[in-house]
């Protein structure tokens, strides 16, 4: 594919360089040092130039461009950009970052020609949102229309208990996969769990909880006292997405301005709390030891972690952190904090899945980028109807369908009915083989 | 160096060695078909073609990923095996020590297109087209070739291979993926070589003449299947033409490249510009200064004049006549010519014209500040500022350049030879030119120097072909330590 990348900050520069690997980019941004930086790392094509500016786009004329990708920090230049190379070039696909939510409700993206758009802050929100239902899980992924999750389990059970990893499979969960020592492998069924591991389920959301009351004793089983540390969009966004009853959540922030644009936002659903005089006087004083869940959500992650773990030291079990940085993913879980993926993370996952997937194929990242879930899902009227298809021969993964209410193991050839998914969980280093595979049905 | 690296190293190797053995048959099919005896040229190709085929199905499912040092480590590796395996077959069919039969091959593969044999008309015709082909392959860079055939190198290696190999001052692509670029390349490369070989041989060159010279000339190499040189075909159309592509293969080749895209600006650059006006200007100069002092008329002068200045100038090393017998007077305008170079992205070596070009700048950008104390002095070229680290790295590059010269050269003198002839062999081996006067002039050779000499200059050839740094840096011990 010819791929063009309108910004090369972080997201820009990540996807520059897993996109760089099998296609053709080229990347544009006004900050030369940026793109020099980037041109002498990675095999890419560097436009230095704004991309507002319709002229910046004549070094690539008249070329057929697959994808336009547009990550700058601002909506409006996104946007804008977007605008201008579906004028002066032939864009098949355009992928937008967004903030403003406000995009995603309205059909304004429709109306642009953009194809996809991402909102990473929705995104972030979400995830942290669904700790709520789940609360003994390290993450929850809805991976397509049906009612399924994805989750990951803290192993806590204690070290002489001795559970076969796929023992406690059933027809409506299975374990896809543990991650141990910072590395992620598709479980097998020879393989025994130990403590501290976290584990991939994938199931019915009430067999999925039950799970989770059976392998995580220590979080707690319901959530109903909140603190968030930050009230940046981020902050807001997620305070707003918590707002329940009977959930009672307290948004603690620094600055004294950003305490009142908050409190004007969320008004009185949420207690907006200013630590300007320190924090240590607050957990007494606002009983914040007491919190059921409590989450970081700074662009600073050392700041995160050092918030996630004062918490543990004052006796909050679950302390979620927002993992800006790609390189202390593992850290953070390495220190026992529940890692929500932050906005430019998001922003890059999410557009890595919208590039995999297609209207009959899903693709979702997990475990930090590290492996990945397919579906596809077989409408209603598709050829795929009445035949035989067969299942993935290779190893390391584990595939399976759902019909009905129900998981089967995709092991032997499969009559495809109606409103089947078909499922495969792999490793990220198997990616490619497997899309092939299930494209290809 | 772990286990990995090793196998990065080796797995590079045999697709390199693989490339070479291919292009190797070339020579051979030649000897096959005129009747020479191939035997032990084949034996010896296959030799390298299965060794290197071994190392590759080994490592078939190693894939590389190249740290910056090790694309460093390998370029050196690659050059000095390169040289070794272009010396055996001179050794196979001619009457030569190892020492002159690798510097043979350096000064082929390098494109100095200097040479140890005094009669290069008695060789073997598969010999005589395996050192053109050497030129051939080293002009452009074999690694070039190699990172535009095999993707299986990944992305950011290739780029440390590329950027170590080619020449300049700093590495532009045209195309997102530089195995494009570089295929490309080598595709203007081709066509310039048949487009060159076929006016020769219409100008009534032998189909082998031809092509032999279409690989010197466009390589700028050097290397002849005459004695005389271009002297011996005395055709002025031949000298013209040849003339016309030195002097084009002196140019940055993305430019020619742009120029297939239907864009031309790229022609309009500072470094182009100033490098036809010197070549026009000293080609001039010298063809006034022989018309004056000799019975030759003006446009022979200027035949003789402007063919010799275009062949030192892209540091080809050709030559139609003995231009040191013009005197002194014209050799002092082949010194500057030597001094110079082509342009940076070309086949040409020396310094380049963009260095000087930059160097100039900054000389006149400090006169600027001294004069205005207050004022923001910048660089530009090519309506580009230029950054201060390319103002640094050219100024060590000078440097380097000038010390090497100097160093080859003093040690050329203490081993007893006149000073004309130290300083211009130094010149012609660092900046990859070839003839340099007195006992190296154009009607000369190098059949002369000692082992140890051979061996210096065959260093000096290489590391001027890969600009300096790529082998000092093996020398710095920051480059070997692990933190």
């Amino acid at each position: 594919m010819e791929i063009i990348i309108a910004g090369a900050g972080m997201v820009g520069f990540r996807l520059a360089t897993t996109l760089s690997v099998k296609h053709n980019v080229t990347v544009i941004d006004k900050n030369a040092d940026a793109i020099n930086m980037l041109q002498e790392q990675i095999d890419i094509y560097s436009v230095v130039g704004n991309v507002e500016d319709p002229a910046t786009y004549n070094s690539v004329l008249g070329k057929k461009i697959d994808l336009f990708i547009a990550v700058t920090d601002s909506d409006e230049t996104n946007i804008i950009s977007c605008l201008i190379v579906d004028e002066s070039l032939q864009v098949k696909d355009k992928i937008v970052r967004l903030r403003n939510a406000f995009f995603a409700k309205s059909s304004i993206a429709l109306k642009l020609g953009i194809t996809e758009s991402v909102f990473p802050i929705t995104r972030t929100a979400n995830s942290v949102r669904s700790l709520l239902d789940f609360p003994k899980a390290n993450s929850v992924k809805k991976l397509n229309q049906n009612n399924f999750r994805l989750i990951s389990i803290r192993a806590q059970h204690k070290p002489q208990e001795y559970i076969l990893a796929h023992s406690l499979n059933t027809q409506e969960l299975i374990m896809v996969g543990i991650e141990r020592n910072k590395e992620f492998f598709i479980s097998s069924e020879k393989d025994v769990l130990k403590p501290n591991d976290l584990i991939y389920y994938f199931g019915a959301p009430k067999a999925v909880k039950d799970m989770c009351s059976r392998m995580d004793t220590k979080m707690p089983k319901e959530i109903k006292k909140i603190v968030i540390f930050g009230a940046d969009s981020l902050g807001i966004e997620i305070a707003k997405k918590l707002v329940a009853p009977g959930v009672s959540i307290k948004l603690i922030e620094r600055n004294l301005e950003k305490c009142k644009l908050a409190a004007e936002i969320l008004q009185n659903d949420v207690a907006i709390i200013s630590s300007q005089y320190g924090n240590d006087r607050l957990i007494k004083e606002e009983g914040l030891q007491n919190a059921d869940m409590m989450i970081a959500t700074s662009k600073n992650d050392e700041e995160n972690i050092v918030k996630c773990l004062e918490a543990k030291e004052y006796g909050v079990e679950k302390v979620v952190a927002i993992n800006n940085d790609p390189n202390k993913y593992a850290l953070m879980h390495k220190l026992g904090i529940v890692v929500v993926r932050g906005q430019k993370n998001n922003a890059y996952y999410a557009i890595l899945e919208k590039i995999d997937s297609s209207s009959v194929v899903h693709a979702r990242l997990f475990c930090g980028g590290s492996a990945v879930a397919f579906t596809r899902i077989i409408y209603p009227e598709t050829d795929l109807i009445g035949k035989i298809i067969r299942p993935y021969s290779g190893s390391n993964i584990h595939s399976v369908y759902i019909r009905g209410e129900k998981i089967f193991v995709f092991s032997e050839p499969l009559l495809v009915e109606e409103n089947d998914y078909i499922m495969a969980f792999c490793t990220i280093i198997e990616e490619q083989k497997v899309k092939k595979w299930i494209y290809a049905l | 160096m772990d286990i990995r690296s090793v196998k990065n190293l080796f797995k590079l190797l045999s697709v390199i060695g693989l490339s070479l053995s291919v292009f190797l048959t070339i020579p051979i099919f030649l000897g096959l078909m005129i009747g020479e005896a191939y035997g032990k040229f084949l034996l010896f190709d296959a030799l390298l073609f299965s060794i290197n085929l071994f190392l590759y199905l080994v490592l078939l499912q190693h894939k590389v990923e190249l740290s910056i040092k090790q694309g460093i480590v390998f370029v050196n590796v690659i050059w000095i095996l390169l040289a070794f395996a272009g010396s055996v077959p001179l050794m196979l069919y001619s009457d030569v020590t190892l020492a002159q039969a690798i510097f043979e091959s350096v000064s082929g593969f390098t494109t100095t297109g200097a040479t140890i044999y005094t009669d290069v008309e008695v060789l073997p015709k598969m010999i005589l087209l395996h050192r053109s082909l050497t030129h051939w392959l080293g002009g452009m860079g074999i690694i070039v070739l190699g990172v535009g055939l095999f993707s299986l190198i990944n992305p950011s290696g290739s780029l440390t291979l590329f950027k170590a190999e080619s020449t300049g001052v700093k590495m532009e692509k045209l195309t997102p993926k530089i195995k494009d670029t570089a295929l490309r390349i080598w595709g203007v490369y081709v066509l310039f070589t048949l487009v060159d070989a076929i006016l020769l041989k219409l100008e009534g060159m032998s189909a082998f003449d031809a092509i032999n010279h279409a690989f010197a000339t466009i390589s700028t190499g050097g290397f002849s299947t005459k004695n005389a040189s271009f002297g011996y075909f005395d055709n002025p159309l031949m000298l013209w033409t040849t003339t016309f592509f030195m002097i084009i293969s002196g140019m940055n080749f993305l430019v020619h490249l742009r120029l297939f895209f239907g864009d031309a600006k790229g022609y309009k650059t500072e470094e182009i510009q100033w490098y036809v006006v010197i070549f026009l200007f000293l080609s001039l100069i010298l063809s006034l200064e022989h018309t004056f002092h000799s019975t030759d008329s003006f446009m022979y002068s200027l035949t003789h004049a402007s063919f010799t200045i275009a062949s030192v100038l892209t540091t080809t090393g050709f030559a139609s006549l003995d231009y040191s017998l013009w005197g002194q007077g014209a050799i002092a305008i082949v010194i500057v010519a030597m001094l110079i170079g082509g342009n940076a992205g070309s086949t040409a070596g020396g310094v380049k014209v963009i260095r000087y070009i930059v160097v100039i700048k900054s000389i006149m950008a400090d006169i600027k500040q001294i004069i205005h104390p207050n004022a923001i002095v910048n660089i530009f070229i090519d309506r580009n500022k230029v950054q201060n680290k390319v103002l640094h790295s050219t100024y060590a590059f000078v440097m380097l350049y000038a010390f090497t010269v100097l160093l080859v050269m003093l040690y050329l003198f203490a081993s007893g030879y006149d000073m004309t002839t130290s300083l211009t062999t130094s010149l012609a081996a660092v900046g990859n030119i070839g003839p340099g006067f007195s006992l190296t002039g154009p009607a000369q050779n190098y059949a002369f120097f000692k082992s140890a000499d051979l061996g210096v200059l065959s260093v000096a050839m290489i590391i001027g072909r890969l600009e300096f740094f790529t082998v000092l840096l093996l020398l710095s011990r920051n480059f070997w330590r692990q933190f």
